[in-house]
């Protein structure tokens, strides 16, 4: 690498630009900059690219225009419909006006909600994925990954089911066919799952079909 | 019927259109104009309309009959244009041109230089032979063949077989779910390629002067090892890690049932 | 995360009103909005790449800020906390269909690498061209290297391996640099 015509790589160039390259070859690499312009210029570019970044300034709107809509939105959540001899009513408290029982009820369901739901980051990362040295934390957060897809697919498939009709000739059969596959696939790795429910490969796998099924679907929106 | 238009157009200019079955040829030159030639069917309609930074072009099915005829159409366009195209049956075959291209069913074509490309189709065929920083292709039942020197890929076939012999390339996703993956070729160094596949195989056909670190692990598919003078580490039941070279580049393929195959080219 | 988040900064004033709006005073919602809707639009406006987009979830934000109010234990700021769920709500979007169909199914120019609409200022900010990014490329390079995110709280965010997060955002600069450079 101490040369001009052994250039560096796209991790090193990277890494050297945003200061993250590994110790044990940061010296090699700043080196070899003193001696290839092309290195040195490139890395230039990535590191005023990340400076500017760094430096970006907040872009700014009217937000003060949005809290009526915000406010009208938390309001009509804290409102419940209650059925004329609805059980709920003989759980009702005196409280201020604010405080309905709907809103103790979103209060209640919200926290519960966040408990079940606490996003990734609350956890601690982990970092492998690819069959070797995979920890039971990357398994969770591959699989909140499948879950999202599975949802995206199921939204994807019932748009599908509302526009079929207007496909061209060959594309629904085409879409079938793929989903036929892709279905197939997923069916195998749950089974696979429900047996070895830690693999982590598994869950990358699974992670892997769904994303196509989601793509595959995504296609067929232009297909009308 | 005859078809010729002309018209000034920016370089940078977007570029959209629709055809539905036929064929569709675009070239990119360095003309700041577009050219449409070619032909239609009698009763359908060319149109080309919008201003010198963006403009839309296609046929219309004037004739009433619900089955359309083919039209053949040769488009010239500023090679630093940005292209939105789609088809439905008709083929298209490209150089020199960027932007995103789907297609239901017809085959998408590509050569030359472009700054960035997607090519798109539910179960036609791509063939992709560029020169580009960045491509993404998708084929359902088709055949995708990836050449040329892309250096950013991300490719994926749902049945259909994906042949790989791209060079320079410095990352690479490539997936099927039961189409056959072939990889031939010496992976770049400092480049880093994922291979997944459920029960499709992946085959991946290297030099002797191959040099990466080559991560392979299905989880009921076989592994075979084609460079037996190399010992790998670990075992075909949880997934071998072979070094060849220098080990400069990653390879990480993973199959749920299909063979992983890296075999020593002659 | 390294890089500060406005309105972090959190004093004994913050910290009554956050009390106070967690009991249910929306007036005191009210106060917290002012004070952190610029950061959080920040970044729901870099992570979109669009005001429109920026300022409807800026709403779901904040709407979902209050649910999820009383859940606050004040382990971080208030500040942090609002970015972090900033940033989750723009992801859920990121990965809804919806958008992305949309976005594909538009045979349009501005659904492919639009250029700036006008070419009087041929030099384009690093915001605007940040906002002609894939979500994906743009989500990772404003999260790494807008607001100094780990590759692996990326990875965890986003839902992939920290090496695609690593990859995604080298791709996200190159790509950057060739739009800043035309």
């Amino acid at each position: 690498m101490n040369d001009s015509t052994t250039h560096l790589t796209e991790e090193e160039r990277q890494t050297l630009a945003d200061g993250t390259i590994a110790a044990d070859r940061e010296a090699a690499a700043r080196a070899h900059l003193l001696v290839c312009a092309e290195c040195a210029d490139d890395v230039a570019r990535l590191e005023q690219l990340t400076m500017r970044a760094r430096h970006l300034e907040d872009p700014t709107s009217d937000l003060a225009e949005l809290w009526p809509g915000i406010r009208s939105r938390i309001e009509n959540a804290k409102l419940v419909t209650l059925a004329p001899d609805s059980p709920a009513r003989r759980w009702r408290r005196p409280r201020p006006m604010l405080m309905t029982a709907g809103l103790i009820a979103v209060l209640v369901l919200a926290v519960w909600l966040g408990a079940r739901t606490r996003s990734a980051p609350d956890r601690a990362p982990s970092a492998q994925g690819g069959g070797t040295g995979d920890t039971s934390r990357s398994v969770v957060f591959v699989s909140d990954s499948v879950r999202a897809y599975e949802e995206e697919a199921k939204i994807l498939l019932d748009r599908l089911e509302l526009t079929r009709s207007g496909l061209e000739p060959g594309a629904a059969a085409a879409i079938d066919k793929d989903l036929a596959v892709i279905d197939s696939a997923i069916a195998e790795l749950q089974t696979a799952i429900a047996r070895d429910p830690r693999n982590p490969a598994l869950q990358q796998l699974l992670a892997t079909s769904y994303r196509e099924k989601v793509e595959v679907l995504k296609r067929v929106s232009n297909a009308g | 019927m005859p078809v010729l238009r002309a018209r000034h157009l920016a370089p940078t200019a977007n570029v959209k259109a629709f055809l539905v079955a036929g064929s569709l040829t675009i070239v990119g030159w360095d003309r700041d104009s577009i050219v449409v030639r070619g032909r239609l069917r009698p009763g359908d309609g060319f149109y080309l309309a919008g201003g010198d930074s963006a403009v839309k072009f296609g046929v219309e099915n004037r004739s009433g009959k619900r089955d359309p005829m083919p039209s053949d159409l040769a488009v010239y366009v500023p090679r630093r244009g940005r292209l939105s195209i789609k088809t439905v049956t008709a083929n298209v075959t490209a150089s020199d041109v960027s932007g995103w291209f789907y297609s239901v069913s017809g085959s998408l074509r590509f050569t030359g230089s472009a700054t960035s490309l997607e090519a798109l189709t539910m179960s036609g065929n791509v063939d992709l032979a560029v020169t580009t920083p960045w491509v993404r292709a998708r084929t359902g039942s088709g055949y995708l063949l990836l050449r040329g020197s892309p250096q950013d890929v991300d490719v994926a076939t749902v049945s259909g077989r994906l042949d790989f012999a791209a060079a320079g390339v410095l990352r690479a996703q490539v997936v099927s779910v039961s189409g056959d993956i072939h990889y031939t070729g010496t992976p770049a160094r400092g480049s880093i390629a994922d291979f997944s596949n459920h029960s499709g195989a992946v085959e991946l056909a290297l030099p002797p002067s191959a040099s990466g670190v080559f991560t392979l692990s299905s989880v009921s598919g076989p592994i075979e090892n084609g460079f037996r003078s190399v010992r790998p580490a670990g075992s075909p039941t949880q997934g071998l890690r072979i070094t060849l070279g220098r080990g400069d580049s990653q390879v990480i393929v993973r199959t749920f049932k299909g063979a992983i195959r890296l075999k020593a080219q002659q | 995360m390294q890089r500060a988040v406005a309105g972090t900064g959190q004093s004994a004033e913050g910290d009554d009103l956050v009390r106070r709006a967690q009991q249910g005073d929306v007036g005191a919602f009210e106060a917290l909005y002012r004070n952190h809707a610029p950061a959080a639009y920040a970044v729901c406006r870099r992570m979109l790449g669009n005001d429109d987009e920026a300022r409807e979830l800026l709403q779901d934000v904040f709407v979902r800020a209050w649910e999820r109010l009383p859940s606050f234990r004040g382990e971080s700021s208030l500040g942090t906390w609002l970015h972090r769920l900033a940033v989750n709500v723009v992801l859920e979007r990121l990965r809804s269909s919806k958008r992305e169909t949309a976005r594909r199914a538009d045979v349009s120019a501005d659904a492919v690498g639009h250029s700036p609409e006008s070419d009087v200022d041929a030099r384009m900010d690093l915001d605007a061209a940040l906002g002609t990014l894939a979500p994906g490329a743009r989500q990772v390079f404003v999260l790494h290297d807008v607001y100094g995110y780990s590759h692996d709280e990326i990875a965890s965010l986003a839902g992939i391996a920290p090496a695609t997060a690593r990859v995604q955002l080298w791709r996200a600069r190159r790509a950057l640099m060739r739009i800043l450079e035309r």
